[in-house]
């Protein structure tokens, strides 16, 4: 049977698609048979403008009052059947919380590794590099705020961040007439080419943030990302604030298409063993754990692993 | 006789030269039109449904394609059997409408087989075999009843959605 996959935003914009019949007939008389084909009957494939987001952050992030440069993270996606550039706009002033997170800065995921890397992910400037996005991709969206002082512990903050297709957004089905690619009519789907969601920080006593880098040395002494090359992953968890986490653990699962290097695990440099025993770390199979149990602010610890690229 | 013999002789000659002129100029034309049903709400609130020429069409509405057989020619057209392919990008929405005696069958195996759409079996998305849908087409055949007689035209159609 003959199936073509079908992209989840439909057939791609400005696509000709062509048809062409035939006939085979006997002519009376003669008993000759023949075929003749139709004219090509041919048409346009509009471009359906549709956007959606998701808040990657499922609980509050954990903050302090006051606190500078958290981020919020989000992913926009294109669910259009055409390229289309979508504007993002940020929201603080949002009914439901106790404070209104301030100094909003945009960044865009540059290198696409799911992570906020300030020096490397790309400043968001409105109308300058609204992300441009082909059919069915994504882009993760960073958000910074800072948190207010003068906050008390459980203070939410809210803010919401709102993708609209460049090209225009309405009720579903709104033309914009020869603006879709190719010169084809751009139409607004069902999601009305704009979507919004919430992001929330919680003001904790104490906060914890994770950040992970990464080192790759290659067999021939270089930085490439070949198969045997080795890459050093490092977290580094900072306990700020006051208080005291409790039932810390920081968990890292080993990357598709690599192998962990046993023997590696180091908790502030010192080893930990792979298999399940008196120490802090071990290594599943999948995944390398470390149990850090009660961690009183301020407190910094450094897990590093190694894995090897199959 | 021997007149009736050349009467007879130049009979066979003139139809075979007539045959000859037919192939040449075709004795069935074939017209392919697309369409798009347009659904327009008057003053007084009573709905109209136009079929307007399709330029560019969004996904996930329909299509309508219209094959108009046309005999050009002064011999009648027997046997006629009329296949439109699925274009790739679209899902036929239903089972064919066509005049009283014509044969409607499908193919969904690109146009190796076909049948009567009840009786095909196409590939799920688990690997296993399920009875065929309209979407699982991939050609449409029309076998008409009677012959086409000279100056004589119908049509046949189908209605798929885009993807």
């Amino acid at each position: 049977m003959l199936t073509t996959p079908v992209l989840g935003a439909g057939t791609v914009a400005n696509t000709l698609v062509t048809n062409t019949a035939s006939v085979a007939f006997v002519v009376g008389g003669s008993g000759v048979a023949q075929s003749v084909n139709s004219n090509p009957a041919s048409f346009r494939v509009d471009e359906r403008l549709d956007v959606a987001v998701v808040s990657n952050n499922a609980t509050p992030v954990a903050v302090l009052s006051p606190d500078s440069d958290r981020p919020l993270s989000y992913t926009v996606t294109n669910l259009g059947n055409g390229a289309e550039a979508f504007r993002l706009v940020i929201d603080t002033a949002l009914a439901g919380d106790q404070f209104d997170p301030t100094d909003t800065r945009i960044y865009l995921d540059a290198n696409a590794n799911g992570s906020f890397e300030p020096a490397t992910d790309t400043a968001y400037v409105a109308g300058t590099n609204d992300p441009l996005l082909a059919p069915d991709q994504a882009v993760t969206v960073f958000v910074t705020h800072d948190i207010p002082a003068g906050r008390v512990q459980n203070d939410l903050g809210l803010a919401r961040l709102t993708a609209t297709a460049v090209t225009g957004t309405g009720a579903a089905g709104t033309v914009f007439a020869g603006q879709g690619v190719g010169g084809t009519d751009a139409v607004v789907g069902a999601t009305t080419a704009s979507a919004n969601r919430q992001g929330s920080y919680q003001v904790a006593a104490v906060a914890a943030t994770l950040a992970k880098t990464q080192a790759v040395a290659d067999p021939n002494g270089g930085t490439n990302a070949i198969t045997g090359a080795t890459i050093t992953y490092t977290l580094t968890l900072n306990v700020s604030g006051s208080g005291t986490l409790t039932a810390t653990q920081i968990v890292d699962a080993i990357p598709a298409n690599t192998s962990y290097v046993a023997g590696s695990l180091r908790l502030n440099g010192t080893v930990l063993t792979d298999a399940v025993d008196a120490d802090a770390g071990r290594f599943t199979g999948s995944q390398i754990e470390v149990m850090l149990g009660a961690l009183s602010a301020p407190s910094t610890q450094t897990v590093a692993f190694r894995a090897r690229i199959n | 006789m021997y007149c009736r013999q050349i009467l007879r002789t130049a009979a066979l000659a003139a139809t075979l030269m007539y045959a000859t002129g037919a192939m040449a100029q075709g004795t069935l034309q074939l017209t392919n039109e697309v369409f798009q049903e347009v659904t327009t709400t008057g003053a007084d609130g009573k709905k109209t449904v136009k079929r307007v020429s399709a330029t560019t069409v969004v996904p996930g509405t329909e299509v309508i394609y219209v094959v108009t057989y046309k005999n050009v020619g002064a011999q009648p057209a027997d046997n006629v059997v009329i296949t439109n392919p699925v274009p790739k990008q679209l899902a036929l929405r239903s089972e064919s409408t066509a005049a009283t005696g014509t044969r409607v069958e499908y193919s969904v195996d690109g146009g190796k087989t076909y049948g009567a759409l009840a009786t095909l079996r196409a590939t799920g998305s688990d690997g296993k075999p399920r009875a065929a849908q309209a979407a699982d087409v991939t050609h449409v055949r029309w076998k008409l009843a009677r012959a086409v007689k000279p100056g004589e035209q119908g049509s046949v159609s189908l209605r798929a959605v885009l993807k």
